[in-house]
């Protein structure tokens, strides 16, 4: 029988649910492929035709809250602004985003946000990480800075990775330490480029 | 950062009051505590602590640390340097201290020379900043703790129109109109503070083996717990509550009403009052008086607070607004102390002393400083200190007439005195004391800038009545 694109959509969305709700009451680790294709009501070899893994899945999600901060952004940029509060407000939307899935962010770091040089390529996460940079690098540029040098993307990917990785275990309250982190580190990364 | 050699070297000897200050030296340990830049990955943060208790608990501490090495053998040598070292790293890693640092190393090296203006522009200018916080990080900051500000604010101010002790004020206007001002704190740093407090309190512990080391605790948690509860802004809207119904029927002194569906404790919404600031009032020049109008407003306005068995701790230039009408804006009470039935005893008994023959005055401050009969025959010069401190604090209460705060000459001896009163050695007092003794310096500082002359002593007759 053959499945229309509607059934297709509708299965990878019901994927990404289990997905969420075996991750949220079992974690990341605990949960499986199985799991979350029972709780999807589809074989687990049928899941693999869509996801190749709990990682890919993961980065589904992280891709659909980026998306949602990406939206949110250029909806409330407001004029004169400057570089530092831009930066901060993309990162502050993906991190409120991304909220629900704080406690396994790092299978998405080690498989699609590696602080691995940007020229590299991975053929399963190029186009997250492609993304990202691009939508940093448009607000360096809105903001003056033509064509950002590979040192200065490469710097900033450290530099957001690294906030990720604090926040993914940052047990503060609201996770109020890593705002002070992302603004305190913004700071200091403008500094440097701005010199 | 200096070597510990070069530390060691900076401080005096035994006899405090023999031995010079290297002045050079503290000022440029101090100095490069205040540049030192941020660590890589650390949580440090600009802060200000606006509470008067940080900047002059941190003069005295400096000043203890100074005066507490001994020389003696080599292995406790040993001792000291090592936590010498570990109480001037405990100062550096405490981010707020910067800016005013330097500002601090020169009240140490100032003390015994210090005029009244110098003790006044240190008073004014020695606050730490906050980081500023752009409308991305305030924006988040709602989110987190209100809600999306686009359901809560009708317009919301995106610039700051007054900073906050460790955050920073914007105007906005709710749904149903109402004018507010919404004090938004800066994230992480309420924790950065209690954290570093602790530990500082834990470095300071084994270099104070030759001190009353209760007497320094107790002092030191007096302090801690005001600076804890200034970061807690529901502590603020409590105090705002407390002493705002003081006032609720005066017509001359206004104080902002809280919205306590939008305060929390990293958020305080309040009714907006608008006025001018300290500096923007002087710059008008007023007359004679309007500067008297406003200081008597003032001294009201901290007094009924006081009658009412609370200390109103930080009366800072930056807490009153000059209204149109004459009215007196009363702002901000991050730092109200609710005195407890043995304290408000405590200042009941020194109203009395007040009023008392000498003896009571001596018997007044022997309890102060708790202090037996065998103390005082060793300190003899300290409780003198304090009885002479006692009477000069009171001397704009009973004075008949008009008191001239803008003479400099009070002001001077009360500089004078206080620099005195840093170099003793006796440690022990009632830990109130530290905000109330506080409080009447910054009275006459404030009305000595603002040129007041007040009858004190009929404002607490009149209060006394109403």
């Amino acid at each position: 029988m053959r499945i229309t694109a509607d059934e297709k959509v509708a299965t990878r969305k019901r994927i990404l649910e289990a997905a969420k709700s075996q991750f949220r009451s079992k974690g990341f680790e605990q949960a499986t492929t199985r799991d979350i294709a029972r709780e999807a009501h589809i074989a687990t070899g049928t899941m693999f035709n869509y996801f190749a893994s709990k990682e890919a899945v993961v980065v589904e999600l992280a891709s659909q809250g980026f998306e949602k901060a990406q939206r949110e952004f250029v909806k409330n940029r407001r004029s004169g602004a400057e570089i530092e509060e831009e930066l901060f407000a993309l990162v502050g939307a993906q991190l409120r985003f991304l909220r629900p899935m704080r406690k396994y962010v790092r299978p998405l770091l080690d498989s699609a946000l590696t602080p691995a040089t940007i020229t590299q390529v991975n053929e399963t996460n190029s186009s997250l990480r492609v993304d990202l940079t691009e939508q940093f690098a448009a607000i360096l540029t809105d903001h003056g800075i033509e064509e950002p040098s590979s040192v200065a993307l490469n710097l900033f990917w450290a530099l957001y990775v690294g906030v990720l990785t604090f926040w993914g275990s940052d047990n503060s309250p609201k996770q109020e330490d890593t705002l002070a982190l992302l603004d305190q580190s913004l700071r200091m990364y403008l500094n440097w480029l701005c010199k | 950062m200096p070597t510990t050699a070069e530390l060691l070297a900076a401080l005096p000897a035994d006899e405090p009051q023999a031995q010079p200050c290297h002045v050079e030296e503290l000022e440029q340990i101090f100095h490069s505590l205040a540049n030192r830049p941020v660590p890589t990955g650390s949580l440090r943060r600009f802060c200000s602590l606006g509470g008067l208790s940080a900047k002059l608990s941190m003069a005295y501490l400096a000043y203890w640390i100074r005066s507490w090495y001994q020389p003696s053998e080599a292995r406790q040598k040993d001792l000291f340097e090592t936590h010498l070292r570990s109480a001037i790293n405990t100062l550096e890693t405490m981010g707020y201290l910067r800016g005013a640092v330097a500002k601090l190393g020169q009240l140490m090296t100032c003390f015994p020379d210090a005029m009244p203006e110098g003790f006044v522009d240190m008073l004014s200018n020695l606050h730490f900043q906050a980081p500023p916080m752009h409308y991305a990080l305030i924006r988040e900051q709602l989110l987190s703790e209100l809600g999306d500000p686009k359901d809560i604010f009708d317009e919301f101010d995106e610039t700051a129109i007054a900073a906050a002790s460790i955050g920073q004020v914007h105007r906005a206007q709710l749904k149903k109109g109402q004018q507010v001002a919404v004090k938004i704190q800066y994230p992480g740093i309420a924790r950065t503070i209690r954290s570093d407090l602790r530990n500082l309190k834990t470095t300071m512990r084994p270099f104070l083996i030759n001190r009353d080391w209760q007497a320094i605790e107790q002092l030191f948690d007096e302090v801690r717990t005001g600076l804890e509860f200034e970061t807690d802004y529901e502590h603020e809207a409590h105090n705002l509550h407390n002493c705002g119904r003081l006032f609720a029927d005066d017509e001359d002194i206004v104080v902002p009403q809280v919205y306590e569906s939008f305060s929390t404790r990293r958020v305080l919404t309040m009714s907006f009052v608008e006025g001018l600031t300290f500096e923007e009032f002087l710059a008008t020049n007023p007359s004679q008086p309007e500067r008297d109008h406003y200081g008597r407003l003032i001294w009201k306005a901290v007094s009924r607070i006081y009658s009412n068995r609370m200390l109103y701790t930080d009366a800072h230039p930056g807490n009153f607004l000059f209204m149109e009408d004459g009215q007196l804006g009363f702002v901000d009470f991050g730092n109200v102390r609710y005195f407890n039935d043995e304290e408000w005893q405590y200042h009941l008994d020194g109203v009395k002393a007040r009023e008392g023959s000498k003896e009571n005055h001596i018997a007044f401050c022997k309890r102060s400083l708790m202090m037996k009969d065998e103390d005082a025959k060793k300190h003899p010069e300290m409780l003198n200190l304090v009885v002479e401190g006692f009477d000069l604090y009171n001397e704009p209460l009973l004075y008949e007439g008009a008191f001239d705060y803008g003479d400099p000459e009070y002001l001077q001896r009360m500089s004078e005195w206080l620099a005195r009163g840093a170099k003793q050695q006796w440690v022990k007092q009632e830990p109130v004391n530290l905000f109330s003794h506080r409080l009447n310096f910054q009275i006459p500082t404030l009305l000595f800038q603002l040129k007041s002359r007040v009858n004190v002593a009929q404002l607490i007759r009149d209060e006394s009545e109403s």
